[in-house]
This record gives C-alpha cells, structure tokens and sequence, in this order.
C-alpha cells in the first residue's frame, strides 16, 4: 500500500503567520505527491479543531502526518491520542518545529524565513516516507519493593514518605545501628551489584556474610556524605590538627582551645589528594562566632578560597567579621602552607591585601567534607555518573529533582554534596514521594523509538555495553549484541559509538536521517 | 472529609506543590493574583542553548501546563484571597475573582492589541512563558467600560473571544489545608544609583536581560539596537549591602548570572565578558565548575571586585571604575553594555491575609515557616519563607506536599 499523508499547519501563535505566507507553504507540502489531505488549522491543541481533523484522517485514509508547529512537546497529547484512536500510529506522526527553528531565529528575514520552513516541511515529507509504524509495550513490575540505600535522616524520610504511598520499603544500612522506620531494615548490608532496569531491578545485597538477591521497582540512594579526613600536607605538617566537627566536640564539653584558632577550608588546599566537595560554612562561622563570644581576645582565623554563605548565612559572615574573625582568602595555586621544621606557624598569601602572613597555630582545624566513598560503588553497579567530587551527580531538572538519569533511581541528602539536615530530610521525602510514585505505577511502558542489533554485523566487541548508561546491551545466547527494550531510553549513544555500525535506532536509522538531510541540502538552505 | 488543598501563588513552589498533592489523589484549589501561572519563572530564559544548564525555569512553565489540564486543579487567576476563617474541621477561604473579559476561545493571534486605541494598551497578553496563553483586559484602562462605545478587539477577534459581559465573582472554598507559597520580588537595581541603573540605557537589570533574551534570544543595546561586543555582568547588586538593597546573600544569583553569561557566550563566542564578583556562591553546582569554564574561555575574565561607578564613556560605550582585586589601585575599563545581577526581596509575607492566618515575619520580612503552624494546616514554603532557586523550591514543595497528604487531619 502506498503512503496517504496528510499535513497539518498551525497558525496560532502570533509571530508565525506574520512572517510566513502560510498559504504558500501549504502549497508547497499538498503539492506533493502522496498527500492525500493538507489543513491549515488556527490552532492544533484546540479539542474542536482535533476532532475535525483526525475525521478527515480516516475520512482520506490517511496513515501517516505531518504537523508543522512547535516543538512536540507544546503540542497537546490528545492530538497524538486522538489519531492514534483513529488508528494512527503515534511514531507516524513527525512534528516540524517551525516555531522555535524557523520563526524565532529568522524574525527579521522573511525570504530566508519561507526558504527554510518549506525546505523543512519538504524534508519532513521525505522522511516520513521512510518511517516505519513502532509498538509500545507494557510489562508488569514484579514487586512494589523501593529499596533505600543508607538509614540516615534523608533515607529514613524517603522510606516513611515511600511506604505513606502503599510501597514496600526496604533500607539497607551499612552500620549495625538501627533507626524506627517503616519497612525492613537490613543492618550491616551493602549494595554488591544492579540487574535489570527501572521497574524491575534486581540487586545483589551483602547482608553480613551472605550475598542476598533482592527484586525492586525503585531505588533511592541516600549514602550521605562523607567523614572529615586527615589527609594532606596541611594536616602532615601539623600532628594536633583536627576536623571542624571534634573541635564543636571539645567545645561543647566546656573546653575552650588554646592559643590563635585557625579554621582553614581543607587540609590539602592544592586539592591533589583529597577530593572535596564542600566546606562546612555555616559550623565554620557558628563555631569562628562562638569563639570570638567566649575569648573576645583570642585571635580566629578563617582561612579559604571561596566564601559560600549562601543565602541567609551571609548574615553570620557579618556577624563573624565584626566580631573580629579574620578571614584570609587564599588562591589554589599558593595555597596556605606549614613547614615540617616548625610545625607551629602557617604562613599563607591574604589575596585581599596582597601580603603573606605567618601566623602562630595555637589549634588548628579542617572544615572539609569529601564525598563519601561508598558512592562509587553504588554509581558502578547502577550505572549512574557522578560529579568530579566523587558525590552522585543528580539528573536533569526537566525529569524532576532528586532524579538521576537513570529511570527509576532517585537520589537525595549529602550524597549529591553536603546539605543542612533540614534541606537533607526534605529531598528524602520528595525522593520518597517519586519513588514511590514509579513503584505504585505498576507496570513499565517500553518500545518505540529503541536501539535494534543486526546480529551479522555485531562483532560481539562489548562497546556498546560499556558505553550504555541503561545497561540496555547484552551479550545473547547466540553469542551477539542484543538490546533489553525495556531498558532502552532511545537516546542513540550505542548506534553513534559502535565500531561495526550494527546498531540502529528505530524511527532515527541511517537511511531515514541522510534522506531527510539530503533533501534540505538540494533545498535553498 | 474531603482532601482539598488551598495553593496561594502560582509560582514554582505552588505549581509543584499542587501537582504532586494531585499526583497523589488531593483536590486543589489554586489562587494567583497575576494573569497566568509561572510566577517570576515566566520571564526567566531557558539557558541551555546547546545542552540543559539546570536552571530550572522550564520546570515552573511545565507544571503550569500541566496543572492546567488537572481536572482536579481548579486555577483561579486575577484572583486574591479575601479571607480564611479557622473552624473544627478547616478553613473556609474566601476568593475574589477579578473578570477577565477575554474567554478561552483566545488564540493569542495578538490582534486585539494592534486594534487597541488606548495608549499603552488595555488588552495584554500573557507575561512571558505564562500559561495558559489566553490575553486579558484591564477594566481600569479599557475605554469600553470608560465611555462604553469602543469595541475594536471584540470586532477584530476571529474566534469570538472578547467578553464584556464577564464579572467579579466572589467563591467559597472549604479546605483542609492551606499552602501559602506567594514568593518574591526582584530587588530593583535603581537603588543603587552609582551603577548607572535609570540614567544609562545600556546599563540593564538581570531581570531586563533574562526578559529580553527570553522575548528575542539575543541580548541588544537598549540604547542603539546593536549587538554588545564587550559585557561586564556585576554580582551583588542589592544584596549583601548595608547601604543599598538587603543585607543578605540572595543565593540564587550566582546561580544565574553565571548561566546566563554562559549563554551570552554560546549564542555570540566574540562576545568579551567581565564577571565582577565578590565570592563565587554557585548554588547547587561545585564551586570550581564556571571558574575552570571561564579559564577555558580565552574572552571571559573573572574579576574578584565590585565597580565604584559606572559613567557614560566615548562613541556611546560604557565607563566603569573598578579598584583591582588588591584594592591597591582603580582600573577605567569600557564596555557596550552593562548587567547588573539583582537580588530578592520575599513578597506578600507581611499581608492582612498573612497575618488572619497567623504567619508572623522575621525582621527581614520573611515569613517564618514554624512547625506549629505546619500542624495547624498551614505550610508556608519557596522563597517567601528564605532565598531559594527554583530546584531547592521544588525540592521544598515536594517535601510539603508529601507531608500535607499525610496530615492525619486530611486522611480522616
């Protein structure tokens, strides 16, 4: 049977009709062959204009459409759903974005403007020529299980706010203490490994000796972040040296420390062997304030490169700095340093005035916080990037905070960079309140635009399955590459890596792209 | 009982709030007093041009759309709250909605406003990305009602969608939680006048530059209409000061400023950048990410100091005095065109409304969002309550709505 398209142009916003003749455009799409029907609407998410063409549609038989509007995402869904109950598959429809790639950026030129909207138009003929209709399939989830890796404040509330929602929620904890949460709690457990895909994964889990398989629909990580460690030359150089948090210790015991107290960012200010991700800002003033309160005539220093107070805490930066605290900012490259021979001065550049000062430590301590390690663990076996600091890098807002870029897979508190308790515990709840959502859908969709081996030209080289973020490719019994739909997000990484070509994406193959950019570059472009 | 939900503000923290309590079976009345949803989002640019920065200002524009279509959202705009009154089982909330004369059948074809006589116009449409697209008229301007002859955009309108006939109605709601969420207000950055804000055309806030590259996709001189060759973009203007502005860090500024100079170089690479900053506060981003962009950058310099003055300079550039990083000695430099980064100020914290619901405000005028409050039903959250951008908002938002559907209260 040969194609029957039909085409459909959208008039609605402002800008559009005033710089395109869109009479002459339609002309251009109808008189090509194949169209069977061409419609230029006033505007395509109307319910009543919907109706009216999709009538048509089946009317003329149509199998196949072309929109010419925005971008598909500001197109209304109930287009899609009503020609796909007219029997319209929803990859058959090819959505020409005139609005943001031909409108906007050619407003001042409109011969250019109409050249390139009918090349457009012309290559989206073309290419939905070739396109061939695509199913959507569901698969139930096996379990309602969202599984919280690490029981601190953050996880704990992702677990109360997961199970609110009917989920079963399991926590697995590192340490043997044990917290009131809702669920199981699987003490001494780390995570081993990751199968499967958002739904339906299934994790290997370390409980104490034995190694536990574990089925799950979702799951949350929140590791926190890391411990203060004495690691660099600050902290060689300099035995009595102390992380920021056992100094708020010996404070809060009613001891007060000797001598000038000297709060530097990190104990290895080149950042060579110890990958920071924060300082602990707010502690540092409190604690810088609560000195300067108790001894007014004891020197504090704060020595940093970069002051982070953010929003409300400049209002302790201020405090801190009339109080007397001197905060010396330092640059990476001459950074603060303490020779071994005389362990007791530490000479460093103040940028702000340009001199170097030599100060005498009386106690000396490090405010920074590094990524906790059990994240790169956790990122390897589910696959998930992180950042440079070694924290577990979250996904991007468009799929929601707390999101990775992994279906399924949520993350929360410090284990991204260090937070507040307060802003830790309320990522926990909304992880909670997505995880729980993805568990209690029930099923997963999949298919449609997904990545297909041709068994005869896979070499079986493993490149595709290293470089997948989804963990879509395996190898198959036949000894080849072959693609886990249900895991396949479509996003084309393996097609453009994999060294023998043998992958395609369907509805995006080689031969539908060349046809469409061959077509524009024979058109005035 | 039923589990109705009273949304004050259409911003990012209420749009997120009303649709995760939707997402999880809750009815939602929403109350905003401008035009359209997406509360300050609306005029923010997206500014990934070639990959997505995280800035967040879709997400507001997205859950907008989508609240829209929730049939158990009912969205009331051009509409304040009048009063809510405490009882045993709730609140009763009162709303006035103001008309709007234009009806849903509006396909924002822009007509109405070429045919408007009135000076400065009467019929607007919406602000920015704001949803829903539909155009509005302001009664107060509008010479129907002033002279009752004028119908030019009832006649030129080709759907029909002009409505004289709409009117103020007062509503009813009876709710079992109320979620005050009115947000916040850009620092103007005319209060500091030594910038140059008001006097010099070229000298542009950072709300006027994401509006305009929002609106054109491309920064021009105000003054001229040309492209700027040589930026400086200027932190802290308004905040962190004790003389002008607030005394807080607005901590989202650093976040944008550094995403839209970015963006400035990605749509022009020729472009020349001078970012003025006193610290680097990237919020949600590691700190060392824009200075290790802006080295790779061979026009980009970041420069650790806030200018003294800005001056109009020769052929129509732009002089600024600035003391150097030492504060040793003053540097002229020149530039076509000058940002100037403001920060926030919250917004409707210190109402009559706010205060008939018992939220009390900190000496900054934030509204304290306390635990006992929380319990009685009423959460305050997003940047009325403390500077946030718009992911910790949603992060906040989400958090609320988690716990306003567990309210036990609401589950009876």
């Amino acid at each position: 049977m040969k194609a029957r398209i039909q085409v459909l142009a959208c008039k609605a916003c402002t800008e559009m009709p005033q710089l395109l003749d869109m009479d002459d455009l339609m002309n251009v799409a109808s008189e090509r062959e194949l169209v069977v029907s061409s419609m230029l609407v006033d505007r395509v998410c109307d319910s009543k204009v919907i109706r009216r063409v999709v009538a048509e549609a089946s009317e003329r038989d149509v199998d196949r459409v072309l929109v010419l509007a925005c971008q598909k995402k500001d197109v209304s869904p109930g287009l899609l759903a009503a020609y796909k109950r007219a029997g319209i598959n929803e990859f058959m429809v090819e959505f020409v974005n005139l609005r943001d790639e031909v409108v906007l950026p050619h407003a001042g030129d409109k011969e250019r403007a109409q050249a390139k909207a009918e090349t457009k138009a012309v290559a989206g003929l073309e290419r939905l020529l070739m396109l061939q209709p695509l199913e959507k399939v569901e698969e139930a989830m096996r379990t309602k299980n969202v599984v919280v890796l690490g029981g601190g404040a953050a996880g704990r509330k992702a677990a109360e706010v997961a199970a609110a929602q009917g989920a079963h929620t399991i926590i697995i904890e590192k340490s043997s203490t044990s917290h009131k949460a809702p669920g199981v709690i699987m003490p001494n457990s780390t995570l081993l490994g990751a199968k499967g895909y958002g739904g339906n994964f299934v994790l290997s889990i370390k409980a104490g000796e034995k190694v536990e398989e574990l089925e799950c629909a979702a799951v949350v990580i929140a590791t926190g972040g890391g411990w203060a460690e004495l690691k660099g030359p600050l902290a060689k150089a300099c035995k009595s040296a102390v992380p920021l948090y056992r100094l708020h210790e010996q404070m809060q015991t009613g001891a007060v420390p000797k001598g000038p107290v000297i709060i530097v960012d990190t104990p290895d200010p080149a950042g060579k062997t110890l990958a920071v991700q924060d300082f602990a800002w707010d502690e540092t003033l409190e604690l810088a304030i609560d000195l300067k309160k108790r001894q007014p005539l004891e020197e504090v220093y704060v020595v940093f490169q970069e002051m982070r107070a953010f929003g409300l805490s400049e209002l302790a930066y201020k405090d801190a700095a009339e109080l007397g605290v001197r905060f010396i900012r330092y640059d990476r490259a001459a950074g603060p340093k303490i020779d071994s021979k005389e362990p007791t001065k530490l000479t460093v550049k103040d940028l702000a005035h340009g001199e170097v000062l030599t100060i005498s430590i009386g106690t000396l301590a490090f405010a920074a916080i590094p990524a906790n390690r059990d994240n790169i663990g956790i990122a390897t076996a589910l696959r998930i990037p992180m950042s440079p600091e070694g924290g577990v890098r979250r996904g991007s807002i468009q799929r929601w905070p707390v999101s990775t870029p992994r279906p399924g897979v949520f993350v929360c508190g410090s284990a991204m960079f260090p937070k507040s308790k307060d802003m830790a515990e309320a990522e926990g709840e909304a992880a909670g309140l997505m995880a729980g959502r993805f568990a209690m859908k029930g099923v997963i969709e999949y298919g449609g635009v997904v990545a297909e081996v041709a068994q005869e030209k896979c070499s079986a080289c493993l490149t595709c399955i290293r470089t997948c973020p989804y963990d879509a490719p395996y190898i198959g019994s036949a000894g080849k590459a072959e693609i886990r739909i249900q895991a396949c997000q479509g996003c084309g990484m393996c097609v453009g890596i994999c060294p023998s070509k043998a992958i395609e994406l369907r509805g995006f193959t080689d031969d539908q792209i060349t046809q469409e950019t061959r077509t524009m570059l024979g058109g005035d472009f | 009982m039923t589990n109705e939900v009273l949304i004050i503000g259409g911003g990012p923290a209420g749009l997120t709030t009303a649709k995760s309590l939707v997402d999880r079976g809750a009815n939602v009345v929403l109350v905003e007093r401008s035009e359209s949803l997406g509360g300050m989002a609306r005029e923010l640019t997206c500014k990934g041009l070639v990959e997505c920065r995280n800035c967040g200002a879709c997400f507001a524009i997205d859950r907008a759309s989508e609240v829209l279509k929730e049939p158990s959202v009912e969205v009331f705009l051009l509409s304040d709250v009048v009063s809510v009154k405490k009882d045993e089982k709730g609140f009763e909330a009162k709303v006035k909605v103001s008309p709007r004369y234009v009806t849903a059948e509006c396909i924002g074809c822009g007509k109405c406003v070429e045919v408007c006589p009135v000076d400065g116009k009467a019929v607007f449409p919406p602000t920015g990305t704001g949803m829903p697209r539909t155009y509005w008229i302001d009664r107060r301007k509008c010479l129907h009602f002033k002279k009752g002859e004028c119908t030019k955009c009832a006649d030129v309108c080709p759907t029909k969608a002009i409505d004289f006939e709409d009117r103020a109605r007062n509503v009813t709601r009876k709710v079992s939680s109320v979620v005050y969420a009115t947000g916040m207000e850009p620092v103007d950055a005319c209060e500091v006048s030594r910038l140059g804000c008001g006097t010099l055309k070229d000298v542009i806030s950072s709300v006027d530059a994401e509006r305009m590259l929002n609106e054109k996709g491309r920064l021009t001189r105000p003054s001229d209409g040309s492209a700027p060759k040589k930026i400086a973009v200027m932190q802290c203007v308004g905040s962190r000061s004790v003389k002008n502005g607030v005394d807080y860090c607005s901590k989202f500024c650093c976040k944008y400023a550094t995403k839209i100079s970015q963006l400035i170089m990605d749509t022009d690479p020729e472009v020349n950048l001078d970012f003025y900053f006193m610290d680097l506060r990237t919020l949600y981003e590691p700190q060392d990410e824009f200075k290790k962009w802006a080295k790779d950058k061979k026009t980009v310099r970041l420069i650790r100091s806030m200018p003294a003055v800005v001056q109009p300079g020769k052929d129509g550039k732009l002089l600024v005095r600035v003391p150097t990083e030492t504060d040793t000695e003053v540097q002229e430099n020149e530039y076509d065109m000058v940002l100037l980064s403001v920060g926030m100020r919250p917004s409707g914290a210190a109402t009559e409304l706010a205060g008939a619901l018992g939220i009390r405000t900190d000496e900054r005028g934030f509204a304290i969002a306390d635990d006992e409050l929380a319990g009685q039903g009423i959460h305050v959250i997003g940047a009325v309550s403390e500077p946030m951008d718009i992911e910790e908002t949603a992060v906040r938002a989400m958090s609320t709505a988690a716990r306003v559907a567990t309210t036990k209260e609401v589950a009876k």
